[in-house]
């Protein structure tokens, strides 16, 4: 492990102030010891001045394809699918920019005579969105037009409206919404908060079925993923790009995607996004009147006003056009706000996971996903090679409650108090009851009237950890607050961060190398050769 | 051995309750001063109603049912049809009826087990596709009701009872077996299953879900689609 210091890559020594470690709803601040490399997230970038301009400017001049306005003719049918809540994270500000962009995109269609056309929320297997959170996303007025006849989720398990479209040469079935590949032009209005979204998993993923998704939502495609914010050497983009080129031999796709900064907290919080270090009396002053407040405030009361936070993120692109071609500048964008040169890799990786992730928006963080988020997530921020060396050990903060949402993750409480007490290997757990799950009567119920996730979406989100298990030869869940949880998660655990690193010292050496990433705001390690 | 479906009917697959049809018949009674008894009766007798509830489904059962005495076997046959019609159907949730359709497709053995009477509770079953039905009926004398019901009085433990008996009956494994019920009344039915699920659930029957990982199922306007609190951000 390289030990040059620049302002995102930071090594602590004897003189270094506590590290705030995200922690459930609130947040630890621990000394760490000293030698441990610190990452911080590279400063956000400039955001667009005048957004809306962009986004016409797009349109008109996309990438690799004719200008949208060029591509319309009155009675034309068209489908504009839209990323769900699962983006960006935490839920951004008014206006979102699916609003903004569907805003502009309804105008030229209205413009040039097109009435044929519908929204669709390309939920894949994530739990339907409520009528408010349409409505905050894509505003008052369209949300009035058009709900809920042209402005829906779209429903995995509605056979009548999902297609066949072919097989790729993987044998991968290719099925999506027959509504978007009926229609004469399809776009989607993507956000891109991490690399490993866009491009073809936009369409050939939100808008497909179980049958589809399970190609590639597999343990062998994702075992092959490193990682999964680096598309070129993910399998799971490759399944995706395979099926993307089945998609547009039969539709005609439109795509337009965004970047965001980093720009995740408001001023008064921006200490949070700091290098501890630079504090200023004030920004300690800060520190310590939040961290009083959460652990003075009731639980519940923290939960509803961290589900109230909203990021201020800015929009820092904006590309139309052909999926490939848009996708490649989104991508470039993205890692240019994330990407952070580390060198080496260091025994022990110590991430905090916070009160949020994809799947959890108005929910329970349960045991599930904060697995997902700590091995499938956090695990995976890099390219090149993973912060920690093979067989190594990462360290995960989150007090890990027995807590579930019976309405949103009904089959996520199956399988974590059944499923995974028989067995934690995936291709074991994929064999015997993944389909089980999938099919049962009561959760396809609840996904399609209710607001559940899908039976099969806690099997994904285990698969979507093994990457990070196969590479790693201890998780430790330090602050967990029962220790049958991690135990059921195959986990280790310890009462604090201390006795953590204490526990892979003992196992690793009392000099093992620490890495501490200090996440959220996101960012992705570059990681070369010392 | 064969898997079941059970379910509970007042709340759980239609939004009503055992006073809708009883309100019904009594508004439909023969003879203005006859209509005017039975509803000022039940209107007077509602708080009793509700604190014998709250003591005891199967009490409270017992009691309410009282006040079907002297109404016509004939009587409450005749007005059944329009008392399907215009009460009963309209209360029935439209995800009750998918959600029994897909139990049966995936081969489940349907059956509502209901405190309802049965001459209810056999409509609904057959308007939603239901095998097999659990009911209380109406002790009947020269074609008149007495105001008792059959025993013993179907509520809590003894519809536990009844779908133990019908487990044995039918071959059922009750451990895959999935049941649904909206009360904390019904907890001895949804401990009995392997898979129980709760709908629209009582505060108590909320918490024993969230503490016991049971999926909660919200039905019609107070389905999680209309009442899911939802942040609002800034």
């Amino acid at each position: 492990m390289a030990r040059e210091q620049t302002p995102e890559v930071v090594f602590l020594d004897s003189k270094s102030a506590p590290r705030l470690i995200p922690f459930g709803n609130g947040f630890l601040r621990e000394r760490l010891p000293v030698g441990t490399r610190v990452i911080y997230a590279p400063p956000p970038l400039e955001a667009l001045a005048d957004p809306d301009a962009a986004i016409r400017q797009a349109l008109v001049r996309p990438l690799d394809a004719d200008p949208l306005h060029a591509q319309l003719r009155p009675g034309m049918k068209v489908t504009i699918a839209i990323d769900d809540i699962s983006l960006p994270l935490p839920p951004m500000r008014r206006p979102d920019i699916r609003e903004r962009v569907l805003r502009i995109v309804l105008q030229f269609l209205a413009d040039y005579g097109v009435d044929d056309v519908h929204l669709i929320i390309a939920v894949c297997l994530h739990r339907r969105m409520t009528e408010p959170e349409i409505r905050r996303m894509v505003g008052d007025d369209i949300f009035k037009e058009f709900y809920p006849d042209r402005l829906y989720n779209f429903d995995a398990e509605d056979e009548e409206e999902i297609v066949t479209l072919g097989y790729t040469d993987h044998d991968e079935e290719v099925a999506i919404s027959r509504r978007a590949a009926e229609s004469d032009l399809l776009i989607y209005v993507n956000i891109n908060l991490v690399p490993m979204d866009g491009g073809h998993k936009s369409v050939a993923v939100g808008l497909a079925p179980y049958r589809s998704v399970r190609h590639h939502h597999n343990p062998e495609t994702l075992l092959k993923c490193h990682s999964y914010m680096d598309p070129q050497n993910s399998a799971l983009h490759r399944s995706c790009d395979r099926m993307g080129a089945i998609v547009q031999e039969h539709a005609n796709v439109f795509a337009i995607e965004t970047t965001i900064n980093n720009q995740m907290y408001p001023a008064e919080l921006d200490f949070l996004a700091k290098n501890e270090d630079e504090f200023t009396e004030l920004d300690d002053l800060k520190v310590r009147g939040f961290l009083w407040l959460l652990d003075k405030t009731p639980p519940s009361l923290v939960t509803e006003t961290l589900r109230r936070f909203a990021s201020p993120y800015g929009m820092t692109s904006v590309f139309a056009g052909k999926t490939d071609s848009v996708h490649a500048r989104a991508l470039e964008m993205g890692f240019r706000q994330y990407a952070v040169p580390v060198e080496g890799q260091s025994d022990i990786l110590l991430v905090g996971v916070p009160f949020i992730c994809p799947y959890n928006v108005n929910s329970v963080m349960n045991p599930v996903l904060v697995q997902v988020t700590g091995l499938g997530y956090l695990f995976n921020m890099y390219r090149g090679k993973p912060l920690v060396r093979p067989g190594g050990t990462i360290i995960i903060c989150h007090p890990l409650p027995d807590d579930f949402d019976p309405e949103s993750h009904p089959s996520y409480i199956e399988f974590f108090k059944r499923c995974l007490t028989e067995t934690r290997s995936s291709f074991e757990l994929s064999k015997r009851f993944e389909e089980q799950l999938a099919t049962d009567p009561t959760y396809i119920q609840m996904y399609r009237r209710g607001h559940a996730y899908h039976g099969a979406h806690p099997f994904y989100m285990w698969y979507w950890g093994d990457p990070g298990r196969a590479h790693l030869g201890r998780v430790i869940a330090a602050g967990a607050e029962d220790p049958a949880v991690a135990s059921t998660l195959g986990w280790e655990s310890a009462p604090s961060v201390a006795e953590a690193i204490a526990m892979a010292r003992s196992d690793l050496g009392p000099s093992a190398s620490i890495t501490y990433l200090h996440l959220p705001p996101i960012m992705i390690a570059d990681v070369t050769a010392p | 051995m064969k898997k079941a479906s059970f379910y509970d009917l007042d709340g759980t697959l239609a939004s009503m309750n055992i006073l809708h049809p009883y309100l019904f018949y009594a508004a439909n009674a023969q003879g203005i001063f006859e209509r005017a008894r039975r509803l000022v009766t039940l209107a007077a007798a509602t708080p009793l109603y509700w604190a014998t509830d709250k003591w005891s489904r199967r009490a409270f059962n017992d009691l309410f049912y009282a006040s079907y005495a002297g109404l016509s076997e004939d009587r409450i046959a005749v007005l059944g049809e329009e008392l399907f019609e215009e009460v009963l159907r309209p209360r029935v949730f439209p995800e009750a009826r998918e959600l029994v359709e897909r139990h049966s497709k995936a081969g489940y053995v349907t059956a509502m087990v209901t405190g309802t009477l049965d001459f209810i509770a056999d409509r609904l079953a057959a308007h939603l596709g239901i095998e097999h039905v659990a009911a209380n009926r109406l002790v009947f004398r020269n074609g008149v009701a007495t105001g008792r019901v059959v025993r013993p009085v179907l509520a809590g433990a003894t519809k536990a009872d009844w779908i133990r008996r019908f487990a044995r009956e039918h071959e059922i494994d009750l451990e895959g077996s999935v049941a649904f019920a909206d009360s904390s009344a019904d907890l001895p039915i949804l401990c009995l299953v392997g898979r129980p699920h709760v709908v629209n659930p009582d505060a108590r029957l909320r918490q024993a879900a969230k503490e016991n990982g049971w999926p909660v199922l919200c039905f019609g306007a107070s389905g999680n689609g209309a009442s899911r609190r939802i942040a609002l951000r800034r």
